[in-house]
């Protein structure tokens, strides 16, 4: 939330005429908020086979000027996150938000979790350096394995489920890492300057149980089956661009046989839709989706209890199966959801003790936290006299639970993936010795561009959640989160031949072309 | 943010258009807008009258003409990059040029004339006029004057350009030995260059017959590498001449510039980089 929008609500009342606000770009930069800005100091312990034994953090978070909505929500995510993927056995945390004279940082695609797994996923690096292992073994031995779920990490989340090993093992076989690290031999052979990056991550979905948030971390969901076999569903999640018009309207014309034109999803609307919390950390689906799935539950039921009375039938042996309610064993005898609106609006013999209608309202409380998880490898060829970074390819394997639209998730990963090369080559707000902000327009402020980004190669695991009804885990983040540290791996494994083991985010050209020159770190 | 309030006209005809220039000071002419639009919105300038040439019919076109190219100001960088004349021989320097500009978006507006006016320190076309020693023939009530490119920049922003006076046309030869090249590095955000380097060369099987190199986006303006220049004309043709000759090219540069995008020293050594390989090209097509 921005004071302006307050202010516009406040004119607009004290007007009684609509009032709008629009922010030109150099007021965003300047006025809204601003993303990441952590240190992070890290020692780790291994054995000898690149175990972790304990991790010891200091971080230091740049609140920026004013204390926003979610300002110290974020590095206190990013501690949740440190242990990754992986059995951490302990960890020490010292965490400082320190405000500066700065635009304000608060929640930016990931939050807080892009920073824990850039973090963890350059440690995990920076082991396999250490001892001469490859990275993507230190990570398998590190790996919470498939049959330790639901696991208690060190800072004592429960991660649902998960098959870390699994993802990776397929990221390797599809992107032929093998065959990656010998070409990567031959071209270094030529003088060539070629890496390839591997990241895991898990990250934190569904958000989340009451307990956990000030405003309550439930979902609302209305489902109105009306008279003229329109199906009209009310959420909370006020979708603003994420695609729940059509995942649930798929949901519903799913569980209730109705064809999709006759869903209308409303939203956003608080004189229409009254109850619902939002669709943020990626929680539409997984928390907003399960209410749907509840009040969807209750429909079903209900109809199945007008399906017996008008077959005169038990109400335990109606099968509902498309829009078809009949009697099991008996495929003949069955009623339509039609049939089912017709007694249910007419209303004039009634089953026992049941009301006119077909409608239910439900809110769903989630038990837990969602945990998806994936693995990303990126292949990256930089030119030794410039240090200009090409990205090659992208090869993601990504699992978020049970998917209900391919061709949405694939969308979500795309702009996190793309947002998440950002971050790592391209993105950042300067500031100049007397605090003034330089990057104020895009013509100083560097978004990726489509050319460019590589075509990603998309695949998916599935290891659906227990903690809600679709065993759908949340997607919107997942690009951002598993990317950067992704690019930043493969640019110092590039480099590693110059010695180098670390390269500060941004990656632009002359940072790369230094580090090359100087083999030290930046 | 807005631009400041300022009057508009858009002649139907050159005439028109010089007429208007000769009857004020404060007035700052419209061709892509791709410059003096972000320039009007940020307040940087605040010009009493904007007039519009896109309406002038006369100004848009490539041709050739007794072994030149002349190209009309308000053409395209679009125009210029679709152009099969601008993609040959020493024109294609500006071919290049011109597609590394911006974005899709940005060619499709910006012009040739828009872009030499402007002088923008870090613009790709200037380098590109320089290395083929363009004339730019500019036009005012009085008629035309021919500018030659070397004479025609003087710094930020700055020209040759008087306020009476519009850039009409730009000029070229296009020798039957020559080719050209632009190399750069780009500023991520903008597509500028943080580097460029256009290089022309005329061969003569082997050896270089002539060479004119011009450096962009590293100082105050764009210029030409004349001691360069000078060390390889004569000579044959190789990889190392070109390569050693260009080590120290970045030391040509007076105040190498130095910003939020890349220090000083990183472009005195790019310099060195996109000079050779833009060098290498130009003549290797002549090889
Ligand atoms: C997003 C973006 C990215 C860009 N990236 C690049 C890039 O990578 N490389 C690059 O070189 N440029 C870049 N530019 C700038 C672009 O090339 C401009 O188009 C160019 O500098 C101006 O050309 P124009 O036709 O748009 O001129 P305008 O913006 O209309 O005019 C620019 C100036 O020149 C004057 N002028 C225009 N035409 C004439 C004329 N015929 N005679 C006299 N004066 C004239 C105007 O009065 C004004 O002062 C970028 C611009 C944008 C918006």
């Amino acid at each position: 939330m921005y004071a302006e929008e307050f202010l516009a609500a406040h004119l607009s009342r004290t007007l009684g005429r609509p009032v709008k606000w629009t922010a030109d770009r150099t007021e965003g930069f300047l006025a809204t908020t601003h993303g990441r800005d952590q240190l992070n100091e890290v020692e780790v312990g291994v054995d000898g086979e690149g175990r972790l034994l304990g991790m010891r953090v200091r971080m230091l978070q740049d609140l920026g000027a004013y204390h926003q909505l979610l300002t110290p929500v974020v590095p206190t995510l990013t501690v949740l996150m440190l242990p990754g993927c992986y059995r951490l056995p302990s960890l020490e945390v010292h965490l400082s938000g320190v405000f500066t004279n700065k635009t304000p940082t608060d929640a930016y695609r990931g939050a807080g979790r892009p920073e824990a797994t850039f973090l963890i996923e350059r440690v995990m690096d920076h082991i396999a350096a250490e001892l001469d292992l490859d990275p993507a073994e230190v990570r398998r031995r590190n790996f919470i394995a498939a049959d330790e779920f639901p696991a208690i990490t060190a800072t004592e989340l429960l991660y649902d489920s998960g098959d870390y090993h699994t993802a990776l093992d397929r990221l390797l076989e599809i992107a032929d890492y093998a065959g990656l690290r010998r070409e990567q031999e031959e071209r270094r052979a030529r003088g060539e300057v070629m890496g390839i990056g591997v990241s895991t991550y898990v990250e934190i979905c569904g958000i989340g149980p009451s307990a956990a948030l000030p405003a309550g971390g439930w979902e609302a969901c209305t489902v109105e089956v009306r008279r003229t076999g329109a199906v009209v569903v009310k959420t909370g999640v006020s979708p603003h661009g994420q695609g729940q018009e059509t995942t649930f309207a798929q949901i519903v014309a799913d569980r209730l046989g109705v064809p999709i034109e006759a869903v209308e999803i409303a939203h956003g609307d608080t004189d229409y839709v009254p109850e619902g919390i939002g669709t943020f950390g990626s929680r539409g689906l997984a928390v907003g989706g399960a209410a749907l799935s509840l009040a969807l539950d209750t429909i079903r039921a209900k109809a199945k209890k007008f399906a017996a009375h008008l077959l005169e039938a038990h109400e335990e042996d109606i099968e509902y199966e498309g829009d078809r309610l009949g009697i099991k064993g008996a495929p003949d005898r069955f009623v339509t959801l039609e049939d089912v609106i017709g007694a249910a609006y007419l209303a004039t013999d009634l089953p026992e003790g049941v009301e006119p209608g077909l409608a239910a309202t439900h809110f769903f409380e989630p038990p837990n936290f969602t945990f998806p998880f994936g693995a990303h490898l990126c292949v990256v060829d930089i030119d030794p006299e410039t240090g200009e970074p090409t990205l090659r390819r992208y090869v993601a394997v990504d699992d978020c639970g049970n998917v209900i639209n391919p061709m949405i998730v694939d969308g979500q990963l795309h702009g996190g993936i793309a947002q998440g090369i950002a971050q790592a080559l391209f993105e950042e707000a300067v500031y100049d010795r007397n605090g003034q902000l330089v990057t104020g327009t895009l013509m100083d402020y560097a978004l990726p561009k489509a050319s460019y980004l590589p075509s990603y190669e998309l695949h998916r695991t599935t290891t659906p959640t227990p903690v809600n009804p679709l065993g759908a885990k949340g997607v919107g983040e997942a690009g951002t989160i598993g990317s950067t540290p992704c690019v930043i791996n493969a640019i110092v494994d590039a480099l590693s031949p110059y010695g180098v083991r670390h390269v500060e985010m941004p990656a632009r050209p002359e940072k790369i072309w230094r580090a090359m020159r100087s083999g030290a770190t930046e | 943010m807005l631009p400041a309030e300022f009057d508009y006209a858009a002649p139907a005809s050159l005439d028109e258009a010089l007429a208007l220039l000769a009857g004020g000071t404060n007035i700052r002419i419209l061709a892509g807008g791709q410059s003096l639009l972000p320039t009007l919105k940020l307040r940087l300038d605040r010009p009493d009258l904007v007039v519009d040439l896109r309406k002038v019919p006369e100004l848009s076109y490539i041709r050739e003409e007794d072994g030149e190219i002349a190209i009309g100001a308000l053409t395209t960088y679009a125009d210029l990059v679709a152009s099969d004349l601008i993609d040959s021989g020493v024109a294609r320097c500006l071919a290049e040029a011109a597609a590394s500009v911006g974005d899709l978006q940005v060619r499709n507006l910006g012009t040739i004339g828009g872009s030499l006016s402007h002088a923008d320190p870090a613009a790709d076309i200037p380098a590109a006029a320089l290395a083929l020693d363009a004339s730019l023939v500019a036009r005012s009530e009085e008629g035309d004057r021919t500018i030659s490119a070397g004479d025609f920049f003087h710094g930020l922003w700055a020209t040759a350009l008087k306020p009476s006076e519009l850039l009409r046309e730009i000029r070229f030869r296009m020798p039957a030995n020559g080719g050209g090249a632009y190399e750069k590095l780009r500023q991520a955000a903008s597509g500028f260059a943080l580097v460029g380097a256009a290089a022309v060369a005329e061969m003569d099987g082997g050896t270089i017959e002539a060479m004119r190199v011009a450096l962009t986006g590293v100082s105050s303006g764009p210029f030409r590498l004349h001691a360069l220049e000078d060390r390889l004309v004569g000579e044959t043709l190789s990889e190392e001449l070109v390569r050693e000759a260009c080590d120290k090219a970045g030391e040509a540069i007076e105040s190498p510039l130095s910003d939020a995008h890349a220090s000083a020293e990183y472009r005195v050594a790019m310099a060195g980089v996109t000079a050779r390989r833009a060098i290498l090209r130009a003549a290797g097509q002549w090889r």
